[in-house]
């Protein structure tokens, strides 16, 4: 088997400039999908060639399964790779795919189907011997239901979408009186996100930590890992902080994880790269949360610490080649953490924000990766997920690799609307984060040490003096600077 | 020219002038004249404040200046006392969408007594949903939006009744 020839990359933004990097490494011809938004981005720019989509709204494009096909038979592209999001984890898709000839760059539609529902993978993972949190064995209906099952298992319990992902849809319950409120709030979030409201209840385990490991299966049965990520830096239950490997992690952990993982690929017949998410108690009691059958938002870390590519193994899984190493020679490396640049306001409970992107500067250097898709003058619209970059950084010890991560999300300079990085920032210098107290409530935990000081009175001085000559309000007919990156009408 | 106000989101509001001391340019913050220099330097400035000097970014967006310096982005806005005095400004009669997004749940109705932290309205934005909630206490004079209905950022969502006695302390009770 050979690698296709030509290959359309079915997403948007930095993970379509990342996807289409590792083509051009191959010498494989790429092609962009896009629509109108997007029209200006970084991966209509990196792609050899791209096709706009057009649909009723800018995410409904970038969903449309028959227009991706369509655009395939136009440029003869032979393979897609979905990325993550919008059609990855569609196994519908994966199939029209197939029926047009066209090979989909990830796991077949059945395994895609079978970890695709909450409640028929937790069932699956059973089945293999993965350990699973006590829980309602299906969906709920009803909220008197959710709370006589939370009475049963034991308060306190998280209420989750049947269909979800990402954290929408769910909500935790200390209490009886909490259950019912929780139960329709999740409900009505899931209906909304993911158009099926079914629910269902588990025991919720206190400071938990979210630990995943990656797996990568070909067609011809060799399955192995790669190590797990520590993603229990989230806010809103969605991941901004992960590294590899876990700082929580042992040796004997790690491998149990491993052959926990592999069991459960076997399972359902796994192919491609895919990730096994774990809950870990304190204890290092693990559990089985779910399996996301795609390349994951946090797969660099991987990458940094195996020096494995993980998109050129789905790409050659897809062209059926073996894989070109077994378990004993996935090496482990330093440490990586990658921190996600959103356009937010950590201050003001992580509102999305838009805006701009007046300037743009990413740092660069010796172990530090930055994922991204953006263009400076772009505007961060709130028609897709407000991530701006993924910034990640590599070093020998877990040590360095925070004060590489801190020195390098100071030099991130994005102006003009809002993002997190100071937050971040914060986040990797917070002596619990050094120790490595991670678990998924570290935000609400130091919430306060987390909050943006105030300036210094210098500091202060500093900055109007900084804007008193940077902005045209004021008289220049003295010491002019040189022109400013002013974009904008401004009147005087 | 008159001087201006520059205010410093998460700071303080300071007056601002530019100056001529000899052959220097200086700022003149807060009545206090203090040399100062913005000059080109790699792919941002360099500022030159009295003996301090910073590497900086900055992005002038119309009134609004936008200056990363110190390992983060800081927000200024520059205000001329003139027009503001022509012009309101923001207020806690009224709240606004904080970001584009679809009504969820209206928990109020005009007429209601409404205190400061309750919970107004439930909006969903990129799938998650946020609280919009009032701002001050007072009576809701009227809810701008229903159920299902979509907004785009800053649109008007509830307005509270102005207060009766507006004494300028706010001191109702």
């Amino acid at each position: 088997m050979s690698l296709p020839q030509k290959v359309l990359v079915a997403n948007r933004g930095e993970i379509a400039v990342r996807i289409v990097a590792t083509l051009r490494r191959l010498g494989i011809a790429s092609v962009a999908v896009y629509h109108a938004e997007d029209a200006g981005g970084r991966a209509v720019r990196e792609a050899d060639e791209a096709v706009q989509l057009f649909g009723e709204t800018p995410v409904g494009a970038y969903l449309d399964g028959a227009a991706i096909v369509a655009a395939c038979e136009a440029t003869g592209a032979t393979a897609v790779h979905p990325g993550f999001g919008f059609l990855s984890e569609n196994a519908d898709f994966a199939e029209r795919l197939a029926a047009a000839g066209i090979v989909f760059v990830g796991p077949p539609p059945a395994a895609i189907r079978a970890m695709g529902d909450k409640i028929e993978s937790k069932r699956i993972a059973q089945e293999a011997g993965v350990p699973t949190l006590p829980g309602s064995d299906g969906a709920v209906e009803t909220a008197a239901e959710a709370t006589a099952i939370a009475a049963e298992i034991g308060f306190p319990v998280l209420l989750k979408a049947s269909a979800g992902g990402g954290g929408k849809g769910m909500r935790i319950a200390r209490d009886a009186a909490d259950c019912a409120e929780a139960f329709e709030r999740a409900s009505s979030e899931a209906l909304a996100s993911f158009g099926d409201g079914r629910v269902f209840v588990e025991r919720y385990i206190e400071r938990p930590r979210h630990i995943e490991v990656q797996v990568l299966a070909d067609g011809h049965g060799a399955v192995v890992h790669l190590g797990e990520r520590e993603c229990s830096i989230q806010r809103r239950y969605q991941k901004v902080v992960e590294e590899c490997p876990s700082p929580f992690v042992d040796a004997a952990t790690r491998a149990e994880m491993g052959r926990t993982a592999i069991a459960l690929a076997r399972a359902v017949d796994y192919r491609s790269a895919g990730t096994v998410e774990l809950i870990v108690d304190e204890q290092r009691r693990f559990y089985f949360l779910e399996m996301n059958t795609r390349l994951q938002v946090e797969h660099p870390v991987t990458e940094l610490v195996t020096g494995i590519d993980i998109v050129e193994q789905q790409l050659r899984v897809a062209a059926g080649e073996p894989l070109a190493f077994d378990q004993q020679q996935v090496r482990f490396d330093g440490h990586a953490i990658e921190c996600r640049v959103y356009a937010e306001d950590a201050d003001a409970g992580f509102v999305p924000a838009t805006g701009p992107l007046a300037l743009v500067r990413f740092p660069a250097g010796e172990g530090i990766r930055v994922d991204h898709g953006v263009v400076e003058g772009q505007e961060v619209s709130s028609a897709f997920d407000p991530m701006i970059a993924k910034l990640a950084v590599h070093a020998p010890t877990r040590a360095e690799a925070i004060a590489r991560g801190r020195a390098a999300l100071r030099e991130t300079v994005l102006l003009g609307t809002i993002t997190n990085t100071a937050f971040l920032e914060r986040v990797l210098a917070q002596p619990a984060f050094a120790a490595g107290e991670t678990h998924t409530g570290f935000i609400d935990e130091h919430a306060a040490a987390l909050r943006s000081p105030a300036p210094s009175a210098e500091q202060e001085r500093c900055l109007a003096a900084a804007a008193a000559l940077a902005s045209p309000r004021f008289d220049r007919r003295h010491a002019v600077p040189e022109p400013l990156a002013a974009i904008g009408a401004w009147s005087s | 020219m008159a001087a201006c106000e520059i205010a410093l989101e998460g700071g303080g509001t300071h007056t601002a002038t530019l100056a001529q001391l000899g052959a220097r340019t200086a700022v003149r913050l807060d009545g206090v004249d203090r040399p100062a220099a913005l000059t080109r330097a790699g792919d941002g400035y360099e500022l030159r404040l009295e003996d301090r000097v910073e590497r900086v970014w900055v992005a002038v967006i119309g009134d609004v200046v936008h200056v990363h310096a110190f390992g983060r982005a800081w927000t200024l806005t520059v205000i001329d006392p003139v027009e503001r005095a022509r012009g309101g400004g923001p207020s806690e009669e009224l709240a606004t969408a904080p970001m584009p997004g679809a009504v969820i749940a209206v928990a109020v109705s005009a007429g209601d007594a409404v205190a400061q932290g309750q919970r107004l309205l439930v909006i969903e934005s990129m799938k998650m949903q946020n609280e919009i909630v009032a701002a001050r206490d007072g009576v809701v004079e009227r809810v701008h939006v229903e159920v299902g209905e979509t907004f785009d950022r800053g649109a008007p969502l509830v307005a509270l009744a102005p207060l009766a006695d507006d004494d300028g302390d706010g001191d109702e009770d």
